[in-house]
Protein backbone atom coordinates (compact mmCIF):
# COMPACT_ATOMS: atom_id res chain seq x y z
CA UNK A 1 0.00 0.00 0.00
CA UNK A 2 1.09 3.44 -0.59
CA UNK A 3 0.36 6.86 -0.43
CA UNK A 4 -1.11 8.24 -4.32
CA UNK A 5 1.00 11.12 -5.36
CA UNK A 6 -1.38 14.22 -5.94
CA UNK A 7 1.21 14.88 -9.41
CA UNK A 8 -0.29 11.49 -10.68
CA UNK A 9 -3.42 12.12 -12.31
CA UNK A 10 -5.31 14.61 -14.44
CA UNK A 11 -7.92 16.54 -14.88
CA UNK A 12 -9.86 16.58 -18.32
CA UNK A 13 -12.42 18.99 -20.00
CA UNK A 14 -14.95 18.52 -23.63
CA UNK A 15 -15.71 15.62 -25.19
CA UNK A 16 -11.90 15.99 -26.64
CA UNK A 17 -10.77 15.10 -23.16
CA UNK A 18 -8.59 18.32 -23.16
CA UNK A 19 -6.24 17.97 -20.12
CA UNK A 20 -6.45 21.25 -18.24
CA UNK A 21 -2.59 21.77 -17.56
CA UNK A 22 -1.25 23.69 -14.76
CA UNK A 23 -3.22 23.21 -12.37
CA UNK A 24 -2.16 22.80 -8.73
CA UNK A 25 -5.15 21.53 -6.98
CA UNK A 26 -8.22 19.56 -7.87
CA UNK A 27 -10.73 18.81 -5.07
CA UNK A 28 -14.65 17.32 -6.24
CA UNK A 29 -17.18 16.89 -3.21
CA UNK A 30 -20.18 14.20 -3.82
CA UNK A 31 -22.97 14.82 -2.01
CA UNK A 32 -25.57 12.64 -1.18
CA UNK A 33 -29.16 14.13 -0.37
CA UNK A 34 -30.97 12.82 3.00
CA UNK A 35 -33.94 13.61 3.57
CA UNK A 36 -36.07 13.24 6.76
CA UNK A 37 -39.30 11.61 7.89
CA UNK A 38 -40.60 11.92 10.76
CA UNK A 39 -41.25 12.07 14.01
CA UNK A 40 -44.98 11.07 13.73
CA UNK A 41 -48.00 11.13 15.83
CA UNK A 42 -47.04 8.11 18.44
CA UNK A 43 -43.84 7.53 17.02
CA UNK A 44 -40.89 10.06 17.81
CA UNK A 45 -38.19 8.05 15.60
CA UNK A 46 -36.94 10.20 12.86
CA UNK A 47 -36.13 7.85 9.58
CA UNK A 48 -34.01 8.99 7.02
CA UNK A 49 -33.79 8.52 3.31
CA UNK A 50 -32.14 9.14 0.26
CA UNK A 51 -32.40 11.39 -2.06
CA UNK A 52 -30.55 13.03 -5.29
CA UNK A 53 -26.97 12.45 -5.48
CA UNK A 54 -24.94 15.60 -7.02
CA UNK A 55 -21.20 16.38 -7.78
CA UNK A 56 -19.55 19.90 -7.38
CA UNK A 57 -15.56 20.64 -7.18
CA UNK A 58 -13.17 23.19 -7.67
CA UNK A 59 -9.68 23.69 -9.47
CA UNK A 60 -6.87 26.06 -9.15
CA UNK A 61 -3.40 26.86 -10.76
CA UNK A 62 -1.77 28.97 -12.55
CA UNK A 63 -1.99 30.62 -16.37
CA UNK A 64 0.94 30.57 -18.77
CA UNK A 65 1.81 31.92 -21.85
CA UNK A 66 1.13 30.50 -24.49
CA UNK A 67 -2.06 29.79 -22.55
CA UNK A 68 -2.97 26.31 -21.69
CA UNK A 69 -5.43 24.40 -24.44
CA UNK A 70 -7.25 22.99 -21.50
CA UNK A 71 -7.45 26.22 -19.36
CA UNK A 72 -8.60 28.12 -22.46
CA UNK A 73 -11.92 25.65 -22.77
CA UNK A 74 -12.43 26.44 -18.99
CA UNK A 75 -12.81 30.22 -20.14
CA UNK A 76 -14.75 29.90 -23.29
CA UNK A 77 -17.32 27.12 -21.49
CA UNK A 78 -17.98 30.21 -19.11
CA UNK A 79 -18.01 32.92 -21.15
CA UNK A 80 -20.14 31.07 -24.09
CA UNK A 81 -22.21 29.26 -21.21
CA UNK A 82 -22.19 26.18 -22.50
CA UNK A 83 -21.97 22.76 -20.35
CA UNK A 84 -19.52 20.29 -20.53
CA UNK A 85 -17.86 17.03 -19.56
CA UNK A 86 -15.18 17.22 -16.87
CA UNK A 87 -13.17 13.94 -15.88
CA UNK A 88 -11.10 13.72 -12.93
CA UNK A 89 -8.42 10.54 -12.96
CA UNK A 90 -6.76 9.77 -9.56
CA UNK A 91 -3.69 8.16 -9.79
CA UNK A 92 -1.42 7.15 -12.91
CA UNK A 93 -2.93 4.44 -13.91
CA UNK A 94 -6.18 6.23 -13.07
CA UNK A 95 -7.51 3.86 -9.58
CA UNK A 96 -10.12 6.02 -9.47
CA UNK A 97 -11.78 7.96 -12.80
CA UNK A 98 -14.73 10.54 -11.85
CA UNK A 99 -17.11 11.20 -14.99
CA UNK A 100 -19.41 14.70 -15.12
CA UNK A 101 -20.69 14.01 -18.14
CA UNK A 102 -22.22 17.47 -18.05
CA UNK A 103 -21.16 20.02 -15.67
CA UNK A 104 -21.63 23.44 -15.65
CA UNK A 105 -18.37 26.23 -14.90
CA UNK A 106 -20.04 28.40 -12.55
CA UNK A 107 -17.15 30.66 -11.86
CA UNK A 108 -13.87 31.82 -13.32
CA UNK A 109 -11.52 34.00 -11.07
CA UNK A 110 -8.07 34.90 -12.14
CA UNK A 111 -5.90 37.67 -12.28
CA UNK A 112 -2.18 38.70 -11.99
CA UNK A 113 -0.53 39.03 -8.40
CA UNK A 114 2.89 40.80 -9.24
CA UNK A 115 5.41 38.27 -7.66
CA UNK A 116 3.49 35.67 -8.03
CA UNK A 117 2.13 35.36 -11.91
CA UNK A 118 -1.38 34.77 -12.52
CA UNK A 119 -3.71 32.71 -10.45
CA UNK A 120 -6.59 31.04 -12.06
CA UNK A 121 -9.49 29.21 -10.08
CA UNK A 122 -12.46 27.99 -11.01
CA UNK A 123 -15.91 25.70 -9.64
CA UNK A 124 -18.22 23.41 -11.48
CA UNK A 125 -20.95 21.44 -10.63
CA UNK A 126 -22.67 18.26 -12.34
CA UNK A 127 -25.72 19.09 -13.74
CA UNK A 128 -27.54 15.14 -14.31
CA UNK A 129 -25.29 13.23 -12.09
CA UNK A 130 -21.92 11.86 -11.83
CA UNK A 131 -20.20 8.29 -12.50
CA UNK A 132 -17.52 6.94 -10.25
CA UNK A 133 -15.23 4.01 -11.61
CA UNK B 1 2.23 15.98 -20.18
CA UNK B 2 4.38 13.94 -18.18
CA UNK B 3 4.68 13.20 -14.14
CA UNK B 4 8.42 11.81 -14.91
CA UNK B 5 10.37 13.57 -12.81
CA UNK B 6 13.12 15.75 -15.23
CA UNK B 7 16.16 14.02 -13.79
CA UNK B 8 18.29 15.72 -16.10
CA UNK B 9 17.19 18.91 -15.17
CA UNK B 10 20.69 19.81 -14.36
CA UNK B 11 22.11 18.93 -17.77
CA UNK B 12 19.28 21.19 -19.46
CA UNK B 13 19.87 24.12 -17.11
CA UNK B 14 23.67 24.37 -17.30
CA UNK B 15 23.67 23.81 -21.67
CA UNK B 16 20.62 26.03 -21.62
CA UNK B 17 22.26 29.09 -20.37
CA UNK B 18 25.98 27.77 -21.91
CA UNK B 19 25.26 28.17 -24.84
CA UNK B 20 22.98 31.63 -24.69
CA UNK B 21 25.82 33.22 -22.77
CA UNK B 22 28.46 31.89 -25.16
CA UNK B 23 27.72 34.86 -28.01
CA UNK B 24 28.53 37.10 -24.96
CA UNK B 25 31.31 36.02 -23.14
CA UNK B 26 34.07 35.71 -25.37
CA UNK B 27 36.62 32.69 -25.23
CA UNK B 28 39.45 30.87 -23.67
CA UNK B 29 41.39 28.11 -24.83
CA UNK B 30 38.01 27.12 -27.28
CA UNK B 31 35.33 27.27 -24.84
CA UNK B 32 33.33 30.63 -24.32
CA UNK B 33 34.02 31.96 -20.82
CA UNK B 34 30.65 31.09 -19.40
CA UNK B 35 31.17 28.21 -16.81
CA UNK B 36 28.96 26.10 -14.92
CA UNK B 37 30.08 26.49 -11.12
CA UNK B 38 33.67 27.22 -11.44
CA UNK B 39 36.11 28.69 -13.57
CA UNK B 40 39.15 27.17 -14.71
CA UNK B 41 42.37 28.46 -12.77
CA UNK B 42 44.03 31.04 -14.90
CA UNK B 43 40.98 31.90 -17.07
CA UNK B 44 41.64 36.04 -18.06
CA UNK B 45 38.99 38.19 -17.06
CA UNK B 46 35.92 39.47 -17.96
CA UNK B 47 34.19 35.97 -17.68
CA UNK B 48 30.82 34.61 -16.52
CA UNK B 49 30.47 31.90 -13.82
CA UNK B 50 26.86 31.18 -12.83
CA UNK B 51 25.44 28.18 -10.34
CA UNK B 52 22.35 27.09 -8.87
CA UNK B 53 21.89 28.79 -6.07
CA UNK B 54 21.57 26.99 -2.77
CA UNK B 55 22.60 23.78 -4.76
CA UNK B 56 19.05 22.63 -5.51
CA UNK B 57 17.13 22.02 -8.37
CA UNK B 58 13.56 21.52 -7.06
CA UNK B 59 10.15 19.62 -8.34
CA UNK B 60 7.31 22.03 -9.53
CA UNK B 61 4.46 19.58 -9.04
CA UNK B 62 0.93 19.94 -10.60
CA UNK B 63 -1.75 17.49 -11.42
CA UNK B 64 -0.72 15.75 -14.26
CA UNK B 65 2.87 17.21 -14.79
CA UNK B 66 6.36 17.29 -13.02
CA UNK B 67 8.69 19.82 -14.30
CA UNK B 68 11.54 21.33 -12.54
CA UNK B 69 12.69 24.76 -11.20
CA UNK B 70 16.06 26.72 -9.73
CA UNK B 71 17.05 29.97 -8.82
CA UNK B 72 20.65 30.70 -10.19
CA UNK B 73 23.10 33.27 -9.43
CA UNK B 74 24.51 35.01 -13.49
CA UNK B 75 28.18 36.26 -12.26
CA UNK B 76 30.16 38.72 -14.16
CA UNK B 77 33.67 39.09 -13.32
CA UNK B 78 35.86 41.97 -14.02
CA UNK B 79 39.30 43.57 -13.21
CA UNK B 80 36.89 46.63 -12.63
CA UNK B 81 33.29 47.54 -11.62
CA UNK B 82 32.31 49.01 -14.80
CA UNK B 83 33.31 46.59 -16.71
CA UNK B 84 31.95 43.41 -14.48
CA UNK B 85 27.99 45.58 -14.85
CA UNK B 86 29.23 46.32 -18.55
CA UNK B 87 29.26 42.28 -18.73
CA UNK B 88 26.50 41.46 -16.66
CA UNK B 89 24.62 43.93 -18.79
CA UNK B 90 25.14 41.72 -22.12
CA UNK B 91 23.98 38.80 -20.23
CA UNK B 92 19.82 39.71 -19.65
CA UNK B 93 19.21 39.44 -23.24
CA UNK B 94 20.35 36.02 -23.53
CA UNK B 95 18.59 34.95 -20.47
CA UNK B 96 15.18 35.37 -22.10
CA UNK B 97 16.21 33.36 -24.87
CA UNK B 98 16.97 30.02 -23.19
CA UNK B 99 16.32 26.88 -25.15
CA UNK B 100 17.48 22.94 -25.17
CA UNK B 101 15.72 20.56 -27.26
CA UNK B 102 12.66 18.71 -25.87
CA UNK B 103 12.13 21.41 -22.90
CA UNK B 104 10.76 25.00 -22.26
CA UNK B 105 13.04 26.90 -20.39
CA UNK B 106 12.07 30.12 -19.11
CA UNK B 107 14.35 32.99 -16.61
CA UNK B 108 12.89 35.36 -14.57
CA UNK B 109 14.75 38.09 -13.17
CA UNK B 110 14.55 38.48 -9.09
CA UNK B 111 17.02 40.28 -7.63
CA UNK B 112 20.87 41.44 -7.96
CA UNK B 113 22.90 40.42 -4.76
CA UNK B 114 25.72 42.70 -4.18
CA UNK B 115 29.29 41.09 -3.76
CA UNK B 116 32.24 43.65 -2.59
CA UNK B 117 35.62 43.53 -4.79
CA UNK B 118 37.94 40.48 -3.38
CA UNK B 119 41.64 41.28 -2.10
CA UNK B 120 42.99 40.49 -5.51
CA UNK B 121 41.23 43.04 -7.21
CA UNK B 122 38.18 41.61 -8.92
CA UNK B 123 34.89 42.48 -9.14
CA UNK B 124 31.89 41.26 -9.27
CA UNK B 125 28.44 41.93 -10.87
CA UNK B 126 25.35 39.73 -10.07
CA UNK B 127 21.97 39.04 -11.09
CA UNK B 128 19.86 36.09 -9.76
CA UNK B 129 17.40 34.25 -11.94
CA UNK B 130 14.65 31.75 -11.18
CA UNK B 131 14.96 29.41 -14.35
CA UNK B 132 11.85 27.25 -14.64
CA UNK B 133 11.85 23.54 -17.01
CA UNK B 134 9.15 21.96 -18.45
CA UNK B 135 8.46 19.86 -21.22
CA UNK B 136 8.10 20.85 -24.58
Amino acid sequence: MALINGYDGAFKIGAGSTAVGYLTEVSVEIDQEVKKQGPFVGNSTISKVRGGKDAKGSAKGYMVSPIDSGQALVLSNIDGGTNVQLVLEVGNPALKTLTIATAIIGNVKFGPKADEGVPISFDFEASGGYTLT
Amino acid sequence: MSVAPITDAEAVLATAIRNALAAVAGTYQGRPQAYYQLAPQGAPLPLVVYQVQSGVIAARERVGARGATADVTIRALATDATAARALLALTVAPMAALAFAGYTVTATYLRSPIIPPDAAGTYQSAHLWRVDIERA
